[in-house]
């Protein structure tokens, strides 16, 4: 499972997972001997943040500036654990992080309270569609452990999230650089009866298996191969069986899926998350951006509503062309109407029926496409409800589908 | 599918990707554990026959073991494998008895590296790193780009969300594709015994030492172990309380050598 931990700058990212990772013995004494080593502190005491924080310019700065992957284990499964930086500046590798995660934890500096990049993070990731979220009220050591100083912090967070319309799974008030509420429940913290950190990420379960989904098989590429052509994808949804046929999107052909191949050999059947080769019945009808399904189709359209989360700091200036990237779908598109838009931190509106979008903020548009686009509510067939803008050089805006309108 | 089928699927989509990408894609093989399961994950995503090359930068201080290793599994798999080597360097002498390990490091395998970019004209290359094994590594994108001077702009990655990058490769520069990033040493052995991956016998135990981590000979030190055999490879690495690349010199002469090697484009 990946957790991605998200706050605002300075509010203990990085000394959380450093704590965690400690605490559950998953990082090499040689690892935190250098990180002693590297510590600034004058009585050589590990500096937690370091054992992530590796760059120079971060630990000369005392910051995070992109995310990295960690991993540990609890006795009940392994978590690869991303930390995003909090920094507004370095949002797009916090997105980067967040886009891999099934779940989230938003921490919160109980000194200093909710603070911009705490609401943004959020946002974040209610926008990526990731709802398993722990709120993690940090630095009680700051506070003395006191309740009635953790309470209106949790009020004010709590307030944000249900206008975000997020409920946490659980909200835990720790000390990250001591430990507490983090790997085992805090003596410091007789107030608090509920659980810690890991028993929280514990209970979470595994993420939705898309095998009881109808297919949805992504053509990425079409591999000639010992006179033959082999259709190379992922099955995204279902379960795709030897001898079956599907349903090929756009064209609405049908084709029946000779083989299932891999390389010693073949499968009479392939679950969803299989990358696999298939031999078809007419090959030279699939191309990259085909998508094979059986059971109810997907929206095809050349025009959908969504929310969409700009990354650029160019903005996303409406009627400009970019390109639309959803599943191996690569589509020329434009941002036809941005009748919302607002600051994805305050979530004051600022602005109707605008013109352009602008770096971090999140605007309620209507897409049009060249030619015509497959996709899917995300909550569904994720893989087919979530997709980019990009132009020449980058990625400049991300979004999920929630509910397919055909405009 | 369980842990392991999922890292090799999706490992196996990074892959493909990046052959619809790319024109002119090399595996990067340095014959250890990683990239030989790379090399695997490759021949598996295309069905046993690699539509592309693999290259071996060769420092000329391998082990005799890697050679033949090399050698024999290239010629079993049909590769069409590529073997460069900064011959400028080594004539003028550069070696581990008269150079420190940063110069070798970046003389032999780096410039020997962009050398052989220049040559062939490669715009992408595979590479065996995770993250793991060094927490800069731990900072690396799937689809990292490369600048003609070989230049790692590690402070302005570009966004990577779900599947999707946007890392093309313009004249000069190259992509490094990273499909292991989320694979954990123990994965990759655990992966190792249960697809039957041939590896280095310097990585089994003799006489109370074996190779963790496979660098150039003068520079990589044996740990103690008396692991011989997979199962107790693996049960080691349960338990152990050292780093990977503790016995690997190069990273260690100086702080953020790792990152300064990176930088300059080093794997």
């Amino acid at each position: 499972m990946n957790i991605v931990i998200t706050g605002h700058v300075d509010h203990g990212k990085s000394t959380l997972i450093g704590r965690l990772l400690f605490d559950t013995n998953s990082i090499p004494e040689t690892v935190i001997e250098e990180a002693k080593r590297s510590s600034k502190r004058a009585d050589g005491s590990l500096e937690f943040a370091y054992l992530l924080d590796s760059l120079e310019e971060e630990r000369a700065k005392n910051i995070t500036i992109d995310a990295s992957r960690t991993f540990f284990k609890s006795p009940k499964r392994r978590y690869t654990i991303i930390d995003a930086p909090g920094h507004k500046e370095f949002l797009k590798n916090m997105v980067t992080g967040a886009s891999q995660a099934d779940a989230a934890i938003l921490i919160i500096d109980a000194s200093r309270g909710v603070e911009e990049q705490t609401k943004r993070h959020a946002f974040v990731l209610k926008l990526l569609g990731i709802q398993k979220i722990i709120v993690a009220v940090n630095k009680l050591d700051l506070i003395g452990f006191e309740q009635s100083k953790v309470t209106p912090v949790v009020e004010e967070i709590e307030k944000f999230l249900t206008s975000l319309e997020i409920t946490p799974q659980a909200v835990v008030p720790i000390a990250a650089m001591e430990g507490d509420n983090l790997a085992s429940r805090s003596k410091r913290t007789p107030w608090y009866t509920g659980p810690c950190i890991i028993e929280v990420l514990d209970s979470f379960e595994e993420r939705r298996d898309l095998s009881g989904e109808p297919i949805r098989f992504v053509v990425q590429s079409v591999l000639p191969q010992n006179g033959s052509e082999m259709i190379l994808g992922r099955v995204e949804s279902g379960v795709l069986k030897t001898g079956g046929k599907l349903r090929l999107l756009p064209s609405g052909r049908e084709i029946t899926v000779n083989g299932i191949k891999v390389m010693d050999g073949s499968l009479k059947e392939a679950p969803a998350g299989k990358s696999v080769a298939l031999t078809v019945d007419a090959p030279e009808a699939l191309n990259r951006g085909a998508v094979l399904c059986d059971g109810p189709s997907p929206t095809i359209t050349k025009s959908f509503k969504s929310s969409i989360f700009c990354l650029s700091p160019n903005g996303i200036p409406a009627e400009k062309t970019f390109t639309l990237k959803c599943a191996t779908q690569a589509i020329p598109c434009k941002v036809k109407g941005i009748y919302q838009k607002m600051n994805s931190s305050s979530l004051e509106q600022t602005g109707r029926n605008s013109d352009k979008l602008d770096e971090t903020e999140v605007g309620e548009v209507i897409i049009e496409t060249e030619y015509p686009v497959i996709v899917e509510n995300f909550s569904k067939i994720p893989a087919l409800g979530r997709f980019v803008l990009q132009d020449s050089d980058h990625i400049c805006a991300a979004g999920i589908i929630r509910e397919v309108s055909a405009q | 599918m369980d842990h392991l089928e999922e890292l090799e699927s999706n490992s196996i989509y990074i892959i493909r990707e990046a052959l619809w990408e790319f024109k002119k894609p090399v595996l990067l093989w340095s014959i250890g554990k990683d990239s030989t399961t790379l090399l695997w994950l490759c021949r598996k995503a295309f069905l046993g026959k690699l539509p592309f090359p693999v290259l071996h930068i060769d420092t000329s201080y391998k082990f005799p073991e890697m050679y033949s290793f090399r050698d024999n599994w290239a010629k079993e798999w049909g590769l069409d494998l590529i073997v460069e080597r900064n011959e400028e360097a080594l004539d003028k002498g550069v070696s581990y008895e008269t150079h420190d390990a940063f110069t070798c490091c970046h003389e032999l395998k780096t410039v020997a590296l962009q050398k052989a970019i220049a040559k062939h004209g490669y715009d992408a290359l595979f590479v065996g790193i995770r993250s793991d094994e060094h927490s800069v590594r731990a900072k690396e994108r799937h689809f990292s780009p490369r600048d003609s001077q070989f230049q790692w702009d590690y402070k302005n990655q570009s966004a990577e969300i779900w599947n999707h990058h946007s890392s093309t490769a313009d004249e000069g520069n190259h992509i490094r594709v990273h499909p292991l990033l989320e694979w954990t040493e123990l994965d990759i052995w655990n992966y190792i015994e249960r697809e039957g991956i041939p590896i280095n016998e310097l990585y089994f135990a003799k006489d109370g030492k074996r190779y963790r981590s496979l660098g150039c000979m003068p520079i990589t030190i044996p740990v103690e172990s008396e692991a011989d055999n997979l199962e107790k490879i693996i049960e080691e690495l349960k338990t152990s309380k050292t780093a990977e690349r503790a016995g690997r010199a190069q990273d260690k002469e100086k702080a953020f050598i790792m990152q300064k090697l990176r930088s300059l484009g080093y794997m």
